[in-house]
């Protein structure tokens, strides 16, 4: 059975009282990773929330394989790890991923072997018992990783994923990144631009001023990407490709 | 001759097994569990499986309220409508702190993103509460009745009216804020209304006299607005990240 | 000092900022000074029918009492009492006899006279006090005996006893009478007052501290030169000058409003004819007993403030906080200690839930304390007591804001 991973992005727009966030961007995002650059306050964080069904676009429809990003359906397909997230500080990590794999939808047996899988797979095991407040930062991280999986998401979607990972953390990160995105839909937003660089056949996405400037894959034979991505925001009127 | 131990060598055997039938390692294992249709939980599950998650305070709550009524009315032959009135801010304030959890800390932007969004969070949140408060209330009201001058539908009226205060206040509160100043907030409000209950009931009884008892029934009906007004625009506020 | 003044006003300012600061004062405000008067709304009914308003019916009484100001209550005020309710008819005596024509026209007037005066003769009926021979030597005699009761059974010891002795000789019979209905009014409704204040307080002052570690303000405000002494007393000051000034404008609300409809005048009538009052022997006015009683309450306003200070550092949970607060307030308002419990039962008077009880257990118990050779009453060593433990409060609350460890984030 060969299932269909489209997320079609069709001409979305989100406008606040003085301030347009995202302008009339359109997208195919298929199977794959797609990386998505941009500086502070380019729009990044807020096409993320539109695309996961959490805000509302002013104009235009975000759709997964024709479901439209309001539905239930949508959502059940779909792993999100926002920017900064919280916890109910009670929770142990095993809790916390019992609690999100409820509101998954997924059944209790299934939860338990998932969750213990997950945690496996995020180096948390260990600490899988021990209250989420002891954690640090990069345990956090994890574990917030660990939850957008759970569902085997067919749209990954992941807000400054390596935000407090150290570097050995990270590439392991970007491997299992690479792994994922062989079958959903993986999209990215990251600072820290090795981070696409380094994954092989990613797809680069960048904003400027809530708009599109580039959108190609990006397979190392071009230059520097981090040369590249300064390049751009230094050229106005760049137009996307 | 080496003699082997028999059960040395049963263990011996038994790895030897192991090996030479090892099953191979799964090959494309995430594609195949996504060509399988995963077994969901249903709406009504979801529902059910959120008691678990609620604070077990709310239940001691209701019970210490509701053994208090209890006690106070078969037992000791007392007139507890003041009491339980002064103490119903306090079961409302389970109801609008379980609400604000969410967002509270921060899991509103991981619960409006699953399958069973933070408005399903809500909602069954809601209707477990709202359903055991109104089992609460059908067996309070005939107890804090029982030893009182009043009717069973006035009792009524003074119960819910301190209830609706809280809710109405504390709802429109936690609307307006964030972290863990809310539960600050709804905490006080209760706070505030049982003690200027208490004080109301005890120094100025005349209120509760049948003079001003339509004035208790309207303001039973602008709250009980109030509340569903409350309500709706909390619900609205899960469809999107403020 | 400049700079202690700055940030005292930038603390102020953030306490006013604040919605659940400014929705208690809404709520407290109106609700007091909106109900503090309301037995006087409404009518009064009988056999379901309009009788009278409650208004009317207080004005009626207080023109009436006005026309008493200044008479003793002697045998020539008591006999005239009796002889007006003589005019009741015998077959009324027993039941409702309020509603008759003859106590409207000759009684009422002196209800007052008889309320004291059965008040101390303990007669169970009408009739009772009509058989009885006014004699006001046997009235204050009973008096006495009374108070001498009392104090058996407050535990007294005997230097206690001696002690209110001397004071009930200093106090003039027969009393003279006046109207003072206002200050009764006051003193009567100062304990619900005591009991929002306090809550208020709690409620304005319990995340102080607390809020900026939640707001995570906290790593820069103890990082900075004034952040880890100068800004904690700043802030102590402003938070306790806030509940003292609201509290305080509070209840100066209250008097004018309760004094402006019930009148002004009576301030010196005796304490001693109340009947919650008649054992305390302390020659005291009413009007005087209103001042210390709200001095009192302003001050359990400002030591349980400097407690929420103390508590909101040791607990670093301003809910917590409230929570405990609540729970002391309650729990002091509806439990007592046994009186036998000596110790016991005159320190749980000191609590401030429990002070304005006004009654024998409260600020007007007959239990002393010995300070330096002298005896003082609850009333004069409460403010002391408040006073050391307030300071001990923040000096605690001092400590555990120096030891704050910002961690866990």
């Amino acid at each position: 059975m060969v299932i269909m991973m489209e997320l079609t992005i069709d001409r979305v727009s989100k406008q606040y009282k003085n301030k347009i966030a995202v302008d009339r961007v359109s997208l195919r995002l298929t199977k794959g990773i797609h990386g998505l650059l941009g500086a502070n306050g380019a729009g990044k964080t807020t096409l993320m929330r539109m695309i996961c069904g959490i805000l509302k676009p002013t104009g235009g429809t975000i759709t997964l394989d024709g479901l439209d990003v309001q539905t239930e359906e949508y959502r059940a397909r779909l792993g999100y790890l926002p920017q900064d997230f919280g916890y109910y500080p009670d929770f142990t990590g095993y809790d916390f991923l019992l609690y999100m794999a409820a509101l998954k939808g997924l059944r209790r047996t299934d939860a338990k072997f998932r969750a213990k899988e997950l945690l496996q797979l995020v180096a948390l095991e260990d600490a899988a018992k021990k209250k989420i407040k002891t954690y640090s930062g990069g345990m956090k991280q994890r574990l917030g990783i660990a939850q957008a999986l759970l569902n085997r998401p067919d749209l990954l979607v992941l807000d400054e994923p390596t935000a407090g990972l150290d570097p050995k953390e990270r590439v392991r990160f970007r491997n299992l990144i690479e792994e994922l995105g062989e079958n959903s839909i993986v999209l990215l937003s990251t600072h820290i631009v090795s981070d696409i660089e380094h994954i092989a056949d990613s797809d680069v996405i960048m904003m400027k001023a809530g708009g599109l400037i580039y959108h190609d894959r990006w397979d190392g034979s071009h230059e520097d990407l981090e040369a590249f991505y300064l390049k751009q925001f230094e050229e106005e009127g760049q137009e996307v490709s | 001759m080496k003699t082997v131990r028999a059960d040395g060598g049963k263990d011996a055997l038994k790895e030897k097994l192991r090996e030479a039938f090892a099953a191979p390692a799964p090959v494309d294992k995430e594609r195949f569990l996504r060509t399988v249709p995963q077994p969901q939980m249903s709406h009504v599950e979801f529902m059910l499986l959120q008691i678990g998650y609620m604070k077990k305070w709310i239940w001691a709550v209701s019970a210490f309220v509701f053994g208090i009524a209890l006690n106070g009315a078969c037992f000791w032959n007392r007139d507890m409508l003041w009491v339980i009135a002064s103490l119903m801010p306090f079961i409302a304030l389970s109801l609008t702190t379980e609400n604000a959890r969410s967002a509270v800390y921060g899991m509103e932007e991981l619960e409006m993103a699953s399958r069973f969004s933070l408005r399903s969070v809500v909602l069954a949140r809601l209707g477990i509460l709202g359903f055991f408060h109104t089992l609460l209330l059908c067996v309070l009201v005939p107890l804090s009745s029982r030893n009182s001058v009043y009717t069973v539908f006035q009792t009524g009226i003074y119960l819910i009216v301190p209830y609706l205060i809280t809710t109405v206040l504390s709802l429109g509160a936690s609307r307006q804020y964030h972290g863990k100043e809310v539960f600050y907030m709804c905490m006080g409000i209760a706070a505030l209304v049982s003690v200027l209950h208490t004080v109301i009931s005890g120094g100025a009884k005349i209120l509760y006299t049948r003079d001003y008892f339509k004035w208790w029934v309207a303001a039973f009906a602008i709250l009980s607005a109030g509340f569903i007004m409350e309500c709706r625009k909390m619900i609205r506020q899960t469809e999107e990240i403020g | 000092m400049r700079e202690f003044g700055i940030l005292y006003r930038y603390e102020l300012k953030k306490i006013m900022q604040r919605k659940i600061v400014k929705i208690a004062t809404v709520i407290v405000f109106a609700l007091i000074l909106g109900t503090v008067c309301a037995e006087l709304s409404g009518n009064y009914y009988v056999d379901g029918k309009v009788y009278d308003t409650h208004y009317h019916m207080m004005k009626t009484d207080r023109e009436y009492a006005r026309k008493l100001n200044g008479r003793k209550i002697n045998q020539d005020l008591i006999m005239e009492m009796q002889d007006a309710y003589r005019h009741i008819p015998e077959n009324e005596r027993e039941g409702r006899y309020s509603l008759t024509e003859e106590y409207q026209d000759w009684a009422r007037p002196y209800s007052q006279i008889y309320q004291f005066v059965n008040m101390v003769m303990e007669k169970k009926t009408l009739s009772d006090l009509l058989a009885w021979k006014a004699d006001e030597n046997e009235l204050y005699e009973n008096l006495g005996r009374r108070i001498e009761e009392e104090r058996e059974d407050a535990f007294l010891t005997e230097e206690e006893k001696a002690f209110w002795r001397e004071k009930e000789e200093q106090t003039e019979k027969p009393y003279t009478f006046y109207y003072a209905e206002g200050y009764w009014k006051l003193l009567y409704s100062s304990y619900g007052i005591c009991y929002v204040l306090l809550l208020y307080a709690a409620v304005c002052l319990a995340d102080l501290y607390t809020r900026e570690h939640s707001l995570r303000t906290d790593q820069l405000l103890l990082s900075s030169r004034l952040g880890k002494r100068q800004l904690y007393w700043a802030k102590a000051l402003a938070g306790m000058s806030f509940a003292g000034m609201a509290s305080l404008i509070l209840i100066a609300l209250v008097m004018f409003e309760v004094l402006f409809i019930y009148g002004t005048d009576g301030f010196q009538m005796a304490l001693q004819y109340a009947g919650a009052f008649f054992y305390y022997s302390e020659p005291v006015s009413v009007g005087t007993t209103v001042i210390i009683v709200y001095a009192l309450i302003l001050a359990a306003v400002l030591v349980t403030g400097a407690f929420v200070v103390m508590l909101s550092e040791l607990l670093q949970n301003g809910t917590a906080v409230l929570a405990v607060v609540f729970g002391m307030v309650s729990v002091t308002m509806f439990f007592n200690i046994p009186p036998q419990m000596r110790l016991a039962s005159q320190l749980y008077a000191y609590l401030p839930g429990k002070l304005l009880s006004l009654n024998m257990g409260g600020a007007f118990s007959l239990r002393l304390v010995r300070v330096f050779g002298r005896y003082l009453t609850t009333w004069q060593f409460v403010p002391l007591l408040y006073l050391l433990s307030g300071a001990a409060f923040l000096l605690i609350g001092k400590w555990a804001y120096g030891r704050y460890q910002v961690s866990g984030r």
